[in-house]
């Protein structure tokens, strides 16, 4: 869906924008806590805290269309936060993704690969949102929807000719290419 | 011809961008068109890398959801905070204003009222002040036209709230003696008297928006203070 008059329900401190909106985005916030090796209650606390600090910081979202990115940075810093409580010898700097080659990322090189992982799929999130509906929902059904449906399947759901869902998904995915890049700034 | 003919063929001989796609998406290992000129045009190969990237991007986006039963805890205790920044920010009717108004009223005839605004809040992501938390616990700074106010929050043995806080004037000045304030949660009303230093301390803070308010002089500082140390 569209994300303006979600982004505006947020603003609004409409409860009903705040229920979908995390429900939409917490397959993203959840898959920080993993990635940051997070585990039981930390896990669920990082979850929590980053929907709380979502509401108290919705006035900073410059950008609807970036919600992905922003509500995917929102999380990261809580998890550094969290894991800088735990390991309080570990300075902020080594955490962040500036220091790439400190000592703290080299016991866990994969957690900036998997963070860089992640930045890429909240930009791809936001870029899905951009496209057109019609792209929107064959790119979903297509590429986001576990066990991919078949062509055959996606005609009789979406009642599209068959033949026509290949070049579609073409031409949708290179619609998103040029999104992702324009979002990458490059 | 037949060279003009030769040159047509060439052209068309890169492949497109949905060829490319069919060809990643086969996964057929049988030799293809795509896969043959792959090895020998750059073009064709960056935009296949692009595309793979691509691919493995989207794979990557599907991500498993938390639990229904954790989004549904999150969202309530989001909800809660939304009521809370509500209630922070609805009208005072004088008429009937409410009991901590009241409370704050009792507290000396003619001061000079000031709002004071948060400035940073340890639960929201800000170098300010980032970092020395305990556990559970939450830091917020205020200002306060001349004065600062940092208020430390967190959880005691029994579940109720422990707050620490000081006034510090922004310039050299000193503070005025005789400080003392107000807490209003609910309908409870907990008094404390400022240190010579601006320190002071409440304890047993039930759960709730907090209002406190702070006389100085002639001044009364009043400050709002959300508390989601823990479930209402
Ligand atoms: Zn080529």
């Amino acid at each position: 869906m569209d994300r303006i008059p979600l982004v505006q329900g947020l603003l609004c401190r409409d409860e009903r924008a705040w229920r979908q909106f995390i429900r939409d985005y917490s397959g993203l916030i959840y898959a920080v806590a993993t990635e940051f090796h997070l585990k039981g209650a930390d896990r669920d606390d990082l979850f929590q805290n980053t929907c709380l600090a979502a509401v108290r910081a919705i006035d900073t979202l410059r950008d609807p269309s970036m919600l992905s990115l922003w509500i995917y940075r929102i999380a990261r810093n809580r998890a550094i936060d969290a894991l800088r409580r735990r390991r309080p010898e570990v300075s902020l700097e080594q955490l962040d993704g500036a220091a790439r080659s400190s000592a703290a990322m080299q016991e866990n090189p994969s957690i900036v690969d998997e963070l860089e992982r992640l930045e890429d799929v909240a930009r791809l999130r936001d870029a899905l949102d951009r496209l057109d509906d019609r792209c929107r929902r064959l790119v979903r059904i297509l590429y986001l929807t576990d066990p991919r449906p078949s062509y055959a399947d996606v005609a009789c759901r979406e009642k599209m000719p068959m033949g026509s869902i290949g070049p579609t998904r073409a031409r949708c995915l290179k619609k998103m290419r040029r999104l992702l890049k324009s979002l990458s700034g490059g | 011809m037949r060279t003009r003919g030769t040159v047509i063929v060439m052209k068309r001989k890169h492949a497109n961008w949905e060829e490319i796609l069919d060809y990643l998406e086969s996964g057929e290992p049988t030799e293809t068109f795509v896969s043959a000129h792959l090895r020998t045009c750059d073009r064709c190969a960056r935009l296949c890398a692009e595309a793979r990237k691509m691919l493995k991007l989207c794979a990557a986006a599907r991500l498993p959801q938390p639990p229904a039963e954790l989004i549904e805890r999150a969202t309530e205790r989001a909800l809660a905070e939304l009521s809370i920044e509500r209630e922070m920010t609805e009208e005072i009717s004088p008429s009937s204003p409410p009991a901590w108004a009241r409370a704050f009223r009792a507290l000396g005839e003619g001061l000079a009222e000031i709002q004071a605004t948060m400035v940073a809040d340890s639960l929201v992501p800000s170098h300010a002040v980032r970092g020395g938390a305990p556990e559970g616990s939450r830091t917020m700074i205020y200002n306060a036209q001349s004065y600062s106010v940092a208020i430390s929050l967190r959880p005691d043995a029994t579940g109720a709230a422990l707050l620490v806080g000081q006034v510090v004037p922004k310039t050299s000045a000193k503070l005025p003696p005789g400080g003392r304030l107000k807490l209003c949660v609910g309908h409870r009303e907990l008094e404390a008297v400022l240190s010579r230093h601006g320190e002071f301390v409440l304890r047993d803070i039930p759960a709730g928006l907090m209002r406190l308010g702070i006389v100085l002089g002639r001044s009364l500082i009043r400050l709002d203070i959300p508390s989601p140390l823990r479930e209402a």
